[in-house]
């Protein structure tokens, strides 16, 4: 008489069903992000937080189209976040540099109005997993 | 198998799936702790404005309340320094050096203006004149030190009238180990915008030290220094300012503990007439914005003094004499400029590229 030979089981119907249900969790999580790509700003958050001196006056999304107006020390300053970015696009100072030295879209970056003491700084997580790709600071 | 080698294989089916989780998170960036969060330490960032620009003090503490006090003590020497060296201040002392132009006497300077002073003019020397201290007639001439109205292009018979009528810093005499100072009457209205940021970074940095902070920034209108680390834990991450595209950077400058570094360009304070760029770094002899071709320079150092008034002298200079006299003093820095093409490429010396990780795509090098 043959006897057959069986694999010892390993997994019951109760293994299979939970291995199941974690890789759908999986893919629930992440499925959308590896359908869709998230542009960097969004994927880390990041933010345009305004100064008026050193007190915070607006924090605006970076990833929602606006054109928003900030009454700074000399007159109305009127900045633009579009496509990711943030610029002066019409300041009251006399000299204009701050119209020429935007557009800002990487967290750490700043844009200054020194006459109107107006700041744009741009926000948002950093990751400490050795993906850390962002400033501490700019040189200029 | 018995029941006991079952549970074993199911604990080791669930940690597999469980590494495999954690390595998908990681894979799809969202998974890092927030910066300074994981190991209590913070970034705590505190700006101001103070000598025309922005001062942003970063430290690197688990004890805000002793940051915002150490950020509190370097404010305070900003104003300090540039309660010295304002030329729109009344008071100032440099404000009384100049109207002291002309006088027949000698004068005394406090230890920092000398300091200060004897530095722009050791680094005049060093460039051949073309960094120049005295340059404040000219500088109000062409509007770009004027709070009020915009720069403008000046009548060119105004500008030779003007250096036909000075000496510039020529006219300035230091003696006494430089504590004493006699300025003549066609010496050039001090102005030295681009050394005293420098000399207030050297001095904010020293104060944090002094304070025992172990980790920390200032960056004081583009020029950098730095105490301890970053977020990182290793270096302070700073980006060079792309002189043409201010979405890009030219690369990433790694500093560690007691470095400074400095940038001076053609790209921040500048107008445009009749399809030329005009920008704020005069040369002494023509009267003109420098035109020798380098639209930027960055150089790292030991000290913000120097690597910001080089910086200066470099866009002054130009690509070959400026990567001279870097190479001649074993300094560190960068240029970069238009070629006749119009398109940009970039010198530097050996040991900038050690710090800096660059990002010079469609930038050719030399």
């Amino acid at each position: 008489m043959h006897r057959a030979f069986r694999l010892p089981p390993l997994f019951t119907s109760l293994d299979l069903l939970l291995i199941v249900g974690l890789g759908a969790l999986v893919v629930s999580v992440y499925g959308y992000r590896w359908i869709k790509p998230v542009p960097p700003s969004q994927a880390s958050g990041l933010q345009v937080s305004i100064q008026l001196e050193e007190e915070v006056v607006g924090l605006f999304d970076l990833n929602v189209d606006t054109v928003f107006t900030i009454s700074g020390d000399l007159g109305p300053v009127e900045l633009e976040i579009f496509d990711g970015s943030v610029y002066f696009k019409h300041s009251s100072c006399p000299q204009k540099i701050c119209e020429k030295s935007g557009p800002i879209r990487k967290r750490g970056e700043v844009l200054v109005c020194a006459p109107n003491r107006l700041l744009a700084r741009i926000k948002g997580a950093a990751f400490s997993n050795g993906s850390e790709k962002s400033l501490d600071s700019v040189t200029r | 198998l018995n029941a006991t080698d079952r549970l074993i294989y199911r604990i080791a089916v669930v940690l597999v799936l469980a590494l495999v989780i954690v390595g998908m998170k990681f894979m799809a960036g969202g998974g890092g702790v927030v910066s300074g969060e994981g190991d209590d330490m913070v970034t705590h960032v505190f700006d101001s404005f103070t000598m025309g620009t922005i001062l942003s003090v970063k430290v690197r503490t688990t004890d805000r309340a002793f940051a915002e006090r150490a950020a509190g003590l370097v404010v305070d020497e900003v104003a300090r320094i540039n309660s010295i060296f304002d030329p729109m201040e009344p008071e100032s002392e440099i404000s009384r050096l100049n109207a002291s132009r002309g006088n027949g006497k000698a004068g005394s300077l406090s230890r920092e203006m000398s300091l200060v002073l004897s530095s722009a003019l050791r680094l005049r020397d060093l460039s051949g004149g073309l960094f120049e201290p005295a340059l404040g007639d000219l500088l109000s001439l062409w509007g770009f030190n004027d709070r009020s109205s915009s720069a403008r292009l000046p009548d060119s018979l105004d500008i030779r009238a003007l250096l036909d009528s000075t000496i510039l810093s020529q006219g300035i005499v230091l003696a006494g180990k430089d504590s004493v100072v006699y300025l003549d009457r066609r010496a050039g209205r001090l102005e030295m915008g681009g050394i005293a940021k420098g000399y207030a970074v050297d001095r904010a940095v020293a104060v944090l030290r002094d304070a025992g902070v172990s980790n920390a920034l200032v960056n004081l209108g583009g020029e950098i220094g730095v105490l301890g680390a970053g977020s990182n834990g290793r270096s302070w991450r700073i980006g060079v300012q792309h002189p043409r595209t201010d979405t890009n950077h030219l690369g990433v400058v790694e500093l560690t503990d007691g470095m400074f570094v400095a940038t001076s360009g053609d790209y921040e304070n500048y107008f445009m007439a009749d399809g030329r760029r005009y920008h704020h770094i005069l040369n002494p002899r023509t009267g003109y914005p420098a035109s020798c071709g380098a639209v930027s320079a960055t150089v790292v150092g030991n000290d913000c003094l120097n690597a910001d008034a080089l910086a200066t002298v470099l866009i002054l200079l130009g690509p070959d004499r400026g990567l001279e006299l870097l190479k001649e003093n074993s300094l560190c820095g960068l240029i970069v400029y238009l070629e006749e093409s119009g398109s940009l490429a970039f010198k530097a010396t050996e040991n900038f590229l050690k710090f800096m990780t660059p990002d010079l795509s469609g930038i050719s090098i030399h």
